[in-house]
């Protein structure tokens, strides 16, 4: 009957299916190349078509059976495969006769997140599990490998070629959601809105559809080279692979990690998911590729996640996003102010085509009335975004309102500090604390920007300052990154 | 602790040289697109346009350098470098001392003659230079290399 999930028995991925009608394609080549053609004929249905439907109704379902009738289950001492629809086989390999585990991980595999896994052995037949998925595919790998238990073994008992820790990866559904809830998409779509309501003024229809394609094509580049992404801890590095068409891969040493960089954009916070990257002194140095991946820990893991990952890779981070001390109060002010300037030029601006085709006085005053409700909004949101905290061993940033960045340092890694007091800054009393590292921040990253704590108290971006600059002086870093 | 200090008078000087010489260069443009001009097009300029336009330009740039010259200020001490700067939009930047991977002097023409130098300070960070003294008295430059162990 067909095979439980029970007693250890694992079904393969569901890829399969495809597999095995690949498998089959030879039936659908026939069918189509004899042109079977019935007498009988149903109107409606061109003549040879119910025969080519009817064929490859059989080769799914077929498939589908096979699938279903296809199971492998790892026990302590063997690694065993049930299959057949009709006729029945039942493998079984002893563990310890275990020669070589081979995972390969085709174009569509990688962009699916399968893998094929291949078992041999001294004696006895071949045992290949196609397809699994690729995280499964490493388990079993390392399992198989160690030949002990089936518990993924520990670090000191691993082989030192399966000598690595999964950071994260991204399956096909975590990229379909990153590459949706990319925050310049939505962006784009007001961009093709925006166009849809000039090409229905202007009667141009082709401008939304161009804009649309342009907006997909991007977001679909950004997600291209996140293919397959999968990142792992080695005993001293980080190690990073991705990309579909032209594999990257990338090592970056442990210790010159210098910071990492916490991104949630707006539709990927109401997701309640994060990006993780991070920035190294000598990433950079590989330039030709596509840039965003660089640096990138986890593209899309739930809120939180960057303290189990910084762990990893920076060690222990003592303080957490409710340690974060306020900016000062006036920051909104500033912020307001800041709007309403803009709101009054726009408004400036408007007030001349309105005076000019006697539009009446309401479209600038409608201007001007949401550009100050929102400036007044985006001034506490912002302040609420922002906050800072510092320990002993790291500072901590966060700002963004729709973009919220939240950028974790080691204070070591500190190469200089920046204080910063605009105009409008000092007569509120407020200053800007800028922390520059070694690492040069990937544009379009968390980092690009730079990591500051933005309008402090004078005395407290002061304190601030000194702070960072006296850890820093008494950490000596053996290159100086 | 040291204290903060600032630019030596040269550095006013230099500064006040460097405009004179710019106002020179805009006089005589000046002077040509008042001659040449009606010749070329046949419009004119009126001549007080013209002068109004370096005196200001001139009186301007004077009290900026002015300003912008009192604003810098400077310490090394065991521990960092400080710098302070900037008329409108005010920066403190502060440098561990152990993150200095080089410091380089700079000498133009004319500075040499007012005996200061520009000095860059450069970590291994993002920016870079991550400090820039410009005018420093060539003095306190080799003092600063000296101190950090340059020389």
């Amino acid at each position: 009957m067909l095979i439980e999930q029970v007693d250890g028995w694992r079904r393969l991925h569901p890829l399969t299916i495809l597999r095995e009608m690949g498998a089959m394609a030879w039936a659908i080549v026939a069918a189509l190349a004899f042109d079977f053609d019935w007498e009988v004929r149903y109107p409606g249905i061109p003549a040879g078509v119910e025969a080519d439907a009817v064929i490859a109704v059989v080769v799914f379902g077929y498939a589908v059976l096979r699938y279903l009738f296809t199971a492998y289950r790892l026990t302590e001492q063997t690694l065993d495969l049930r299959r057949g629809v009709v006729f029945k086989s039942n493998q079984s390999m002893p563990r310890d006769r275990v020669q070589t585990v081979a995972v390969t991980t085709g174009l569509i595999g990688r962009l699916a997140g399968v893998s094929t896994v291949e078992v041999s052995a001294a004696d006895t037949k071949d045992i290949t599990l196609a397809y699994v998925s690729s995280l499964n595919a490493d388990r079993l790998r390392r399992i198989l490998e160690s030949k002990s238990a089936t518990q993924v073994p520990d670090s000191e008992e691993r082989a030192s070629d399966a000598d690595r820790e999964p950071i994260a990866d991204l399956p096909a559904d975590r990229l379909i959601l990153y590459a949706l809830t990319d925050g310049g998409l939505l962006l784009g779509l007001m961009a093709v809105v925006a166009a849809g309501i000039t090409s229905f003024l202007a009667g141009f229809i082709l401008a939304p559809f161009a804009v649309a394609v342009m907006v997909g094509g991007w977001s679909a580049m950004r997600a291209v080279g996140l293919v397959g992404f999968r990142s792992w801890l080695r005993p001293d590095r980080v190690q990073v692979e991705s990309g579909l068409l032209s594999r990257r891969e990338t090592e970056a040493p442990l210790n010159r990690i210098q910071a990492i960089g916490v991104s949630r954009p707006l539709m990927r916070r109401l997701f309640g998911h994060e990006t993780v990257e991070m920035t190294t002194g000598e990433l950079s140095l590989g330039s030709e590729s596509v840039a965003f991946t660089k640096g990138m820990l986890a593209p899309l893991v739930e809120i939180g996640t960057w303290r189990r990952i910084s762990e990893k890779v920076i060690g222990y981070v003592r303080l957490g996003e409710v340690d974060l001390r306020p900016s000062s109060r006036h920051a909104i002010r500033r912020s307001i102010v800041r709007g309403v300037v803009l709101t009054a030029a726009v408004v400036g601006l408007a007030a001349l085509p309105s005076l000019w085709w006697d539009l009446g006085w309401w479209p600038p005053t409608l201007l001007g009335v949401v550009g100050v409700v929102s400036a007044v909004l985006y001034g506490q949101a912002r302040y609420r975004a922002l906050g800072w905290a510092v320990d002993g061993e790291y500072l901590l940033v966060r700002r963004g309102v729709f973009d919220r960045r939240l950028a974790i340092v080691p204070i070591g890694k500190v190469q200089d500090v920046l204080v910063t007091e605009t105009f409008f800054q000092r007569r509120l009393g407020l200053a800007t604390v800028e922390v520059d590292t070694a690492g040069v921040a990937i544009p379009g990253s968390s980092l690009s920007s730079g990591v500051k704590a933005i309008d402090l108290t004078r005395d407290d971006a002061r304190s601030l300052a000194d702070h960072l600059i006296a850890a820093a002086a008494r950490i000596a870093l053996p290159d100086g990154v | 602790m040291a204290e903060l200090v600032g630019l030596g008078a040269d550095a006013l000087s230099i500064r006040r040289a460097r405009i004179a010489i710019e106002s020179l260069v805009v006089a005589v443009l000046g002077g040509a697109v008042l001659v040449g001009l009606p010749i070329l097009t046949g419009w004119s300029v009126p001549w007080w346009a013209v002068v109004g336009l370096v005196i200001v330009n001139t009186v301007v740039s004077l009290w900026w350098a002015t300003i912008d010259f009192h604003r810098w200020r400077w310490r090394l001490t065991d521990e960092l470098l400080e710098v302070r700067r900037g008329v409108i939009v005010r920066k403190t930047s502060l440098v561990p001392r152990s993150r200095i991977q080089n410091v380089t002097t700079t000498v133009g023409p004319l500075q040499s003659r007012f005996g200061v130098v520009t000095m860059t300070v450069h970590t291994a960070g993002t920016r870079t230079p991550n400090v820039a003294i410009q005018d420093l008295d060539a003095g306190h430059a080799e003092a600063i290399r000296r101190q950090l162990g340059l020389i």
